[in-house]
């Protein structure tokens, strides 16, 4: 795995392993903790290490925004309103990683939600889902119009072209939280291995085509100018499509260059005298008819475009034609023109290779924003993360002991491998044991902010049987990371142990899986008093120096 | 002459297949977790060019017992 180029990030909001795959076979690829969306555009380099220098970030809205979106189909007040609002805050935050961490960043447009058992015939939820994708699609295309290190890559569209139903996997949602058919997967992988490529390709800015059989059916030399096909019927027809694409990439800024073996004013006279021929003469930047080598004229209309054989996309029938230019010009990127002549007019669609070329300012159009509401949320992209944490109005319930959390407490010791401290595993009834020993506390904390509720995602167990307030566990589910709730967790730890006029005693014991936490202690100003290779132990003399984050409101009874 | 299913699965799981057996399963084996679960049902279905029911993955708790739900789903030369 040869590392060409800076080292990708890729965050998802499903499990996108067979993605993660594809792109580490062509560059280094870090993955995020699982649909940890927002915490990767607040703080990438934390997510993804320092490293990363371009991120990808697929994201449904069914996966990031489910609470949401339940709580609009069931008819809770006010929902659908939240639900578009918090779709553009994140779309507005994903659009502005790029500017505000200066690394490029390609992001996905939200497909139209699925498997949720909303029939998608329904045009009660079809309809409005269908504005809000058009909406967040629009919004993000916009904003890629003025960021040049943001690039967007249509994972919606990707999955109407495939077909919805052909794309989900309803067994491999429920099982692995991946919604996707294998099908499917491969071609978004194969998809974005192809956006990646464009950051990193010059973008073609000269296409040059053969004549015979590639602008028209047929030889002009042999057949005659009336003889060759290019109209509205079949051969014919697919060749004016093609004559089409070529127009349009010409309107896109596109310098357009012919190569024939031909007599010198064969060509001429087909683009003269077919009043069918959709290309004209003047779309032509640049002819080399005659008998000398393709590559030669390659080279010479490179030359007097003045750019990079890089920049330079060759079309052409013959197998011949297409070995020889790229033998002697490697650089160039040489299509053939399938054998099926009904795909002809998708060869350059098909290759993605134009696909994302910028037009100049006078041409291009900006697409209409779709908006229920107000203007784009500039806030989002000058909004520190201190901001933005403080905007997502988090609330924390601690509760002590509580025997109804029993389940869930069991559950998350035994299943939390990273952001766990000590990573002791305990049976139910162990666990239950806690609860009613008089000597320790079983904290459980549930998590709620602006765009969902979380349940109970941070459990801590605390020893006071001895003469200092010992940490016995301290884990969270990874879904809340990086909002600071592990610090007002300790603040109300710390404030039960001054209480008590005990110093707090934290451990941490190195696993595979937990180095994120290894200086969890020491960033809350604890000091390391002892340790070897199973467990470093911390001490915190002044417990109430713990503070919750100005950011969050605990209700900790 | 190489077993097609101890294959599958050693390349599933990124282990040489003389060290996997019938008795190979999640239990034993640290490198059957969840996520190799998934691509061992994406190899088994792209290679035998069939479709596993959520109940299929369910029972295939060791090699053993996968080999035994391809035979009943009647894939050949397993």
């Amino acid at each position: 795995m040869g590392s060409d180029g800076p080292v990708i990030g890729l965050a998802t909001s499903f499990t996108a392993d067979r993605v993660h795959a594809a792109l580490s076979e062509r560059w280094e690829t870090h993955e995020a903790d699982f649909n940890q969306i927002h915490a990767v555009c607040l703080d990438p380099v934390a997510a993804l290490g320092a490293e990363v220098g371009r991120l990808v970030l697929l994201w449904r809205i069914e996966d990031v925004f489910e609470q949401q979106l339940f709580d609009w189909r069931v008819g809770v007040d006010g929902a659908e309103r939240r639900l578009v609002e918090a779709v553009y805050e994140l779309v507005d935050l994903a659009a502005a990683v790029a500017s505000r961490h200066g690394i490029s960043v390609i992001v996905g447009t939200p497909p139209h939600p699925s498997g949720l058992g909303i029939d998608d015939a329904d045009p009660r939820w079809s309809l409005p889902l269908a504005r809000l994708v058009a909406g967040a699609r629009a919004r993000l295309v916009d904003a890629a119009a003025d960021e040049p290190a943001l690039s967007v890559i249509d994972h919606g569209r990707l999955v109407d072209r495939f077909g919805a139903e052909r794309a989900h996997d309803p067994r491999n949602q429920l099982l692995y939280r991946q919604p996707y058919t294998s099908g499917f997967v491969r071609n978004l992988a194969a998809e974005l291995v192809s956006a990646v490529d464009r950051l990193d390709a010059p973008p073609p800015k000269a296409i040059v085509v053969d004549a015979d059989n590639t602008l028209w059916g047929g030889v002009v030399g042999e057949d005659g100018v009336a003889g060759i096909a290019v109209g509205d019927s079949f051969p014919g027809s697919a060749f004016r499509r093609f004559q089409t694409v070529l127009r349009s990439l010409r309107h896109d800024g596109v310098l357009i260059g012919v190569a024939s073996k031909n007599e010198p004013n064969a060509v001429a006279e087909v683009f003269d005298e077919r009043a069918e021929m959709v290309l004209r003469s003047e779309d032509v930047a640049a002819w080399r008819v005659g008998w000398g080598p393709k590559s030669e004229s390659v080279r010479e209309i490179a030359a007097e475009f003045n750019i990079g054989l890089d920049a330079i996309v060759f079309v052409d029938d013959s197998p011949f034609e297409i070995e020889e230019v790229r033998a002697k010009l490697p650089e160039v990127r040489c299509l053939l023109v399938p054998e099926d002549i009904e795909d002809l007019p998708d060869l350059l669609a098909s290759t993605g290779l134009f696909r994302g070329i910028t037009a100049s300012d006078e041409d291009r159009n900006r697409t209409a924003m779709i908006q229920t509401e107000g203007t784009r949320r500039a806030a989002a992209e000058t909004m520190s993360h201190d901001e933005f944490l403080a905007s997502l109005d988090l609330r924390v319930s601690i509760r002590r002991d509580d025997p109804l959390d029993l389940a869930r407490v069991t559950q998350l010791i035994n299943k939390t491998n990273q952001f766990n401290l000590t990573t002791v595993r305990r049976t139910e009834a162990e666990v239950a044991a806690l609860f009613d020993s008089g000597d320790h506390t079983v904290y459980a904390a549930d998590v709620d902010d602006r765009f969902g509720s979380y349940g109970l995602v941070v459990v801590a167990i605390v020893d006071w049987s001895s003469d200092v307030g010992k940490i016995d566990s301290l884990l969270m589910s990874c879904r809340v990371l990086r909002r600071g709730i592990e610090t007002a967790m300790l603040a109300t730890i710390g404030d039960d142990a001054a209480r008590r006029g005990l110093v707090l005693r934290g451990e941490f014991r190195p696993t595979r899986k937990n180095p994120q936490v290894a200086d969890l202690y020491a960033e809350h100003g604890f000091e390391r008093v002892s340790g070897d290779d199973d467990a470093s132990r911390f001490d915190l003399s002044d417990p109430s120096a713990l503070a919750v984050p100005g950011h969050i409101v605990v209700n900790a009874g | 002459m190489s077993d097609k299913l101890i294959a599958l699965f050693s390349e599933g799981l990124g282990l040489p297949g003389e060290s996997l057996s019938e008795e190979t399963s999640p239990a034993n084996t640290p490198e059957w977790d969840s996520l190799a679960a998934m691509n061992l049902v994406t190899l088994i279905e792209d290679t035998f060019d069939i479709r596993l029911k959520t109940k299929d993955i369910m029972r295939m708790q060791s090699i053993g017992i996968a080999r035994t739900v391809l035979q009943e789903k009647g894939v050949d030369g397993i």
